[in-house]
């Protein structure tokens, strides 16, 4: 007999009909997580048609994981978690791009430990050119080196706590947090000039 | 209390720092540097300004629904050829 699902998971009824092979139900599993799960997929490949494979195979590891799909999550991040897994394989198995440095985008220092270059400040409100900022700010994040705009994606815009992220990518907690602090600080660099209006 | 952070070890530290992470001491030392450098409080706030505008950069209103042909392939996973 299966162990019961945990009460607060609202999947509950929709995991017995799926374990019973009930083909409407996995139709509403599959109509209401893929938007959730081609969202991820998009933001880590940047590529349409591999975001869809992946969110595919995603599928087809959840369909034939879930005779062994025991509850002790619930089922949307259970899912969740192997879209992200299969949208990262995808992200390994590509031909090895050249890597850019992250290192010329991070601050520099003098020999007594101040800041090599005063900061300067950025203007309170972008409200006018919202879309223009949008557009600035991915087009900055798609500059980073795969190995540090993945963490950036996985825990600032998915949200993944630091373990969550380092399981799923394979590397220890503390990876997760230097990485996400270097992408975040080259980020910083490369909108700076822009944010300050000497970049037109 | 212990000593004044430079600015690297400040930098080096501000990922803890924003996520709410360092311990109480470094926390009140880093805060302290902070109020004695203007240099730092700019960076500190652009740097929290970033992750404010990577997030809107990603921030969609609503999710649209799966497009329709994807939805048809993964079912006919499911199907008996």
């Amino acid at each position: 007999m299966q162990p019961a699902p945990p009460a607060a998971d609202p999947h509950a009824e929709l995991l017995e009909r799926l374990r019973a092979g009930d083909e409407a139900a996995f139709e509403q599993l599959v109509r209401e997580q893929t938007p959730v799960l081609l969202r991820v997929a998009r933001r880590l490949l940047r590529s349409e048609d591999e975001a869809r494979d992946a969110v595919q195979d995603a599928f087809i590891a959840a369909f034939r994981g879930l005779p062994r799909f025991r509850g002790e999550s619930r089922l949307g991040t259970w899912i969740y978690r192997i879209a992200v897994n299969a949208a990262l394989a995808r992200l390994r198995a590509r031909a090895g791009a050249d890597e850019v440095s992250l290192d010329q985008w991070l601050p520099r220092f003098a020999d007594d430990g101040h800041a090599a270059l005063a900061a300067a400040e950025w203007p309170g409100d972008t409200g006018p050119e919202r879309r223009e900022v949008r557009e600035r700010v991915r087009q900055a994040i798609d500059r980073l080196p795969e190995t540090h705009r993945t963490v950036l994606v996985l825990r600032d815009l998915e949200e993944l706590t630091t373990d969550e992220a380092a399981e799923a990518l394979g590397i220890s907690p503390g990876a997760v947090k230097v990485r996400l602090h270097r992408a975040r600080q080259a980020l910083r660099t490369l909108l700076d000039p822009w944010m300050r209006g000497e970049q037109p | 209390m212990s000593e004044l952070p430079t600015c690297r070890e400040l930098y080096e530290f501000l990922g803890d720092y924003h996520a709410g992470e360092l311990d109480p001491l470094r926390a009140s030392a880093f805060e302290r540097h902070l109020s004695l450098c203007p240099s730092c409080r700019v960076y500190v706030d652009s740097y929290r300004r970033t992750v404010e505008l990577e997030k809107e950069a990603f921030d969609d209103a609503a999710l649209p629904p799966p497009p329709e042909e994807l939805v048809e392939a993964i079912l006919a996973i499911r199907r008996p050829a």
